[in-house]
């Protein structure tokens, strides 16, 4: 053993670097538990029964102060706020992040379906129905089934969307190819934008985001948004069944969103957030 | 609920956390605390922050107040796991030997550290942190990492070349 201590204390910096790396599998960790009484299941019981016990008030968490979690708010977050749907990466969809909030109440996700679905190639007739978006109506039906009074690009190159689909409140719009608007080569589709109602909330992105996506906070003309760039690495949608799915592994790409009032706007595109901010403030 | 899935995700490594800055201490619980903690401060979480360094300074500061509110080290709680893992290739006896003496002297003199080099030996050796994680998670200034990490090395070095008996617990 003396000798064994004397090897290692003659290391050079990396050769003990190595050395501890190489033990680093090795050291004995206490469990983080499997089931059912793991620490996620408590952490859950813990936060369904009520907000926080302990106040933060010191230290790191000192700073977080300021803001009383309200118990509305703690249910709000217990649903699910971000439903994630797919991706380039299996073929569906613009490389555009589908994303959709939630707002205080839960909602259920159509994007589950798209993953069992077929997925036929985009034509004039079918743009966005291998997205997973819901039922295909027209405008004025949207509008009605939704509740929602819809607004729309109005820059003449864009013009009226090639199809529109509603579920549950949320409408989605779906533009094809246009001048200034590449389109997916996957899906065909060079612009799609949600309109529903939600709120966007910090809270409601900061649990989904992780290392390499990035949240740049915008104006939307008075409104103020996000823009996602990146691949968030931890999102997750609700399925019909009301399973969460993790969604991490697929490819997500940028997004714009931000809300007026109680309704919330979801671009997505392959146009970079300048260009995605215009759109969005053209919007009557 | 979301969060539960958040949590499952990141509750390895906090586990580890915890138990690296407080190896006496009671590392689910500090866990188990710090999301519940978190869940709390998601509102205010900054946005453009990765959620993984931000997670574990909450657990590392719930391992340290469990670790001066327990006082004094009491033991080694820091150790191997018995002998080999599954999937590791049988090796010669003697250097089996070898290996696990160079384990445990490792760990005994890391034990023995004072607390901060033994916080970031284990973020950047044992939970692989980056330096940018390393230093977010002990909530250290990024710019420090190296030359702490050098000075918790040399430190080691010497805990390693101390006197048998002041280092040797079996």
């Amino acid at each position: 053993m003396a000798e064994v201590r004397r090897a290692l204390a003659a290391m050079d910096d990396t050769a003990l670097e190595g050395e501890l790396r190489e033990i680093a599998s090795a050291i004995a960790y206490p469990s983080a538990g499997s089931s059912p009484n793991d620490i996620a299941s408590h952490v859950r019981d813990r936060i369904s029964a009520g907000p926080p016990t302990a106040r933060p008030t010191r230290g790191f968490i000192g700073w977080l102060r300021g803001r009383p979690v309200r118990r509305s708010l703690v249910v709000a977050i217990a649903v699910l706020l971000i439903v994630v749907a797919v991706a380039g990466a299996v073929g569906l969809g613009v490389p555009g992040i589908r994303i959709l909030f939630g707002g205080p109440t839960a909602w259920p996700s159509p994007s589950a379906s798209v993953n069992t679905s077929a997925r036929p190639s985009a034509t004039a007739g079918t743009l966005g129905q291998s997205l997973g978006l819901g039922t295909r109506v027209n405008l004025e039906d949207a509008e009605r089934l939704a509740g929602l009074d819809l607004i729309l690009p109005t820059d003449p190159a864009i013009g009226p969307p090639d199809a529109a689909y509603v579920f549950a409140n949320r409408v989605a719009l779906v533009w094809g190819e246009r001048p200034g608007l590449p389109a997916d080569p996957s899906s065909g589709v060079g612009l799609l934008i949600n309109e529903f109602r939600g709120t966007v909330d910090e809270g409601y992105y900061t649990k989904v985001l992780d290392s390499d996506a990035t949240v740049t906070p915008v104006n939307v003309g008075d409104s103020s948004g996000y823009w996602i760039g990146g691949s968030p690495h931890f999102f997750f949608y609700r399925d019909p069944t009301g399973q969460f799915v993790d969604e991490t592994a697929r490819d997500v790409g940028d997004t714009l969103i931000w809300n007026d009032g109680p309704v919330t706007y979801r671009l997505e595109s392959q146009l970079d957030m300048d260009e995605a901010v215009r759109i969005a403030e053209s919007l009557r | 609920m979301a969060y539960e899935e958040l949590v499952r995700r990141y509750q390895d490594v906090a586990v580890r956390t915890a138990h690296l800055i407080s190896p006496d201490g009671d590392a689910e619980d500090a866990v188990q605390e710090a999301f519940v903690k978190a869940y709390g401060a998601l509102p205010r979480f900054r946005l453009d922050a990765p959620f993984r360094p931000w997670i574990l300074r909450i657990v590392a500061n719930e391992a340290r107040n469990r670790r001066r509110s327990a006082g004094r080290r009491a033991g080694l709680a820091l150790r191997a796991a018995e002998d080999r893992r599954p999937g590791d290739a049988a090796p010669s006896p003697e250097s089996a030997v070898l290996a696990g003496e160079t384990r445990a002297a490792l760990l005994e003199a890391i034990q023995l550290l004072r607390d901060e080099d033994r916080e970031i030996i284990g973020a950047r050796y044992f939970l692989d942190l980056s330096e940018a994680e390393a230093a977010e998670a002990l909530g250290l200034p990024r710019g420090t990492v190296k030359s702490r990490l050098s000075r918790a090395l040399a430190r080691l070095r010497d805990q390693l070349s101390a006197a048998d008996g002041e280092v040797s617990r079996g």
